[in-house]
């Protein structure tokens, strides 16, 4: 890959990167960390797949995790920030009761969950994708995102009875 | 609107865009990316370097990660976990049975087997870093492909591999009398939820076990400067759901996991 070809692709999946950073830390560090990672990507470009996207989320995650990997964060990466909404805001808007139901529910979650659901959420990943980016078989991925999901249904709704969890047995 | 378009309406940067003078910051950014030296070419990425934490993340809860948010779960224990008291069907002993690589290797092969195209070479009895049996359960490290490391679980032989998720070798062995913990978390099955701890220790622990919060001791294998240990129940999903004693021949000491990595 040349110049040409490289700074085309920074330009067709910066924001994206931008924005999947800047969903992971604080804004003030985010340039820095995409920076680095479209370093990495330069550095490693004679393996660049097809589909760069979720590969370059995957080389931000890494960075991601190595920096918080000092703070003892170095299992997940995880999604810090979600648009919340304040009592004085839902007592005004209709409807918005069940969005910070849903805040509620997914500050619940454990972190892994909300990752796996952040990628397909928010970033916007398919399932291929999103496991490219965590380093995982598409099939590990689907079970951890269909465990998130229930777990997610369930701290919406703790007192309904749902139907018996699936079989989440599966060949990793 | 399913739950994932409702999640979405959470997204913080759902309508975010890049001020043009941001964008024009990095592009100058990039424009230095391209003095910086070209590295060796023998050094393949993978995946596996760009997601070092894929292992812990398959799991349920509960790794170091949460530990920034374990007054958030303390709080109310949100995080549901069924089966309080019902996770105790498996075949299962708390003092393990050494395998032998050997003994192991059927299943190393069945968890290579598992990964497909993305392992290899498969493993032979020299690539087993360490293996032991609880009941009907095999959980040993398996090193793939002669550089990564996994951790190969296979529950019941009926039902194949559980798992055989990447660790991360590249930090240090922990000092004389300490232990690490890589990974731990709790994971459902299907006799109820069981969890399972992989960790690195000191080159003078003698003994590590898991301090269950009903009394029960499990003991966990050490190895080579790892040890693992599975039970059934889903403490290891929990933050500090039980307590870590590493012995050494000088004396135990307790710890929770949170002192350990987690």
């Amino acid at each position: 890959m040349d110049h040409d070809d490289f700074r085309a692709l920074h330009a067709a999946t910066y924001a994206d990167l931008l924005r999947f950073v800047k969903r992971r830390i604080p804004d003030d560090d985010a340039d820095d960390v995409v920076s680095a990672t479209f370093l990495v990507a330069w550095q490693r470009s004679a393996e660049l797949p097809e589909d760069a996207r979720p590969w370059l989320f995957g080389i931000a995650r890494n960075i991601l995790a190595n920096q918080a990997r000092s703070r003892l964060r170095r299992r997940v990466v995880d999604v810090r920030m979600v648009t919340d909404l304040s009592r004085a805001e839902a007592d005004r808007a209709p409807g918005v009761d069940a969005r910070l139901d849903l805040v509620r529910a997914w500050w619940a979650l454990s972190a892994a969950d909300r990752e796996v659901l952040a990628l397909v959420a928010f970033d916007r990943l398919t399932d291929v994708q999103a496991a490219a980016v965590l380093g995982c078989r598409r099939a590990t991925f689907r079970m951890r995102l269909n465990r998130a999901r229930r777990r997610l249904r369930d701290a919406l709704e703790p007192a309904t009875d749902l139907p018996p969890a699936v079989a989440t047995w599966s060949n990793a | 609107m399913n739950d994932l378009e409702q999640l979405a309406v959470l997204d913080p940067m759902r309508d975010y865009e890049p001020s043009p003078s941001r964008r024009a910051r990095a592009t100058a950014a990039l424009e230095k990316v391209f003095h910086e030296p070209a590295p060796a070419p023998s050094r393949r990425f993978s995946f596996g370097d760009a997601a070092p934490a894929r292992r812990s993340a398959r799991r349920f809860v509960l790794s170091g990660a949460v530990v920034g948010l374990a007054a958030a779960v303390a709080v109310a224990g949100m995080i549901v976990l069924p089966g309080e008291h019902g996770d105790k069907a498996y075949a299962w002993t708390a003092k393990p049975q050494a395998l032998a690589g050997a003994d192991a290797l059927p299943e190393a092969q069945r968890c290579a087997a598992g990964w497909g195209a993305d392992w290899a070479t498969p493993p032979t009895a020299a690539d087993i870093l360490l293996a032991e049996r609880r009941g009907r359960a095999t959980l040993a490290l398996v090193r793939k492909d002669g550089t990564g490391l996994t951790a190969c679980f296979v529950l019941d032989p009926a039902e194949g591999a559980a798992g055989g998720d990447l660790l991360d070798t590249a930090t240090p062995q922990p000092v004389n009398g300490r232990a690490r913990i890589e990974t731990m978390g709790a994971t459902e099955g299907k006799e109820g939820w069981y969890s399972d701890v992989i960790g690195r220790a000191g080159a003078d622990v003698t003994k590590l076990e898991i301090e269950l919060p009903d009394g029960t001791n499990v003991q966990a294998s050490v190895r080579n400067g790892w040890w693992v240990a599975w039970w059934p129940g889903h403490e290891g999903g929990k933050a500090d759901g039980v307590r870590v004693v590493v012995h050494t021949s000088s004396g135990s000491k307790s710890f929770l996991p949170s002192e350990l990595g987690v």
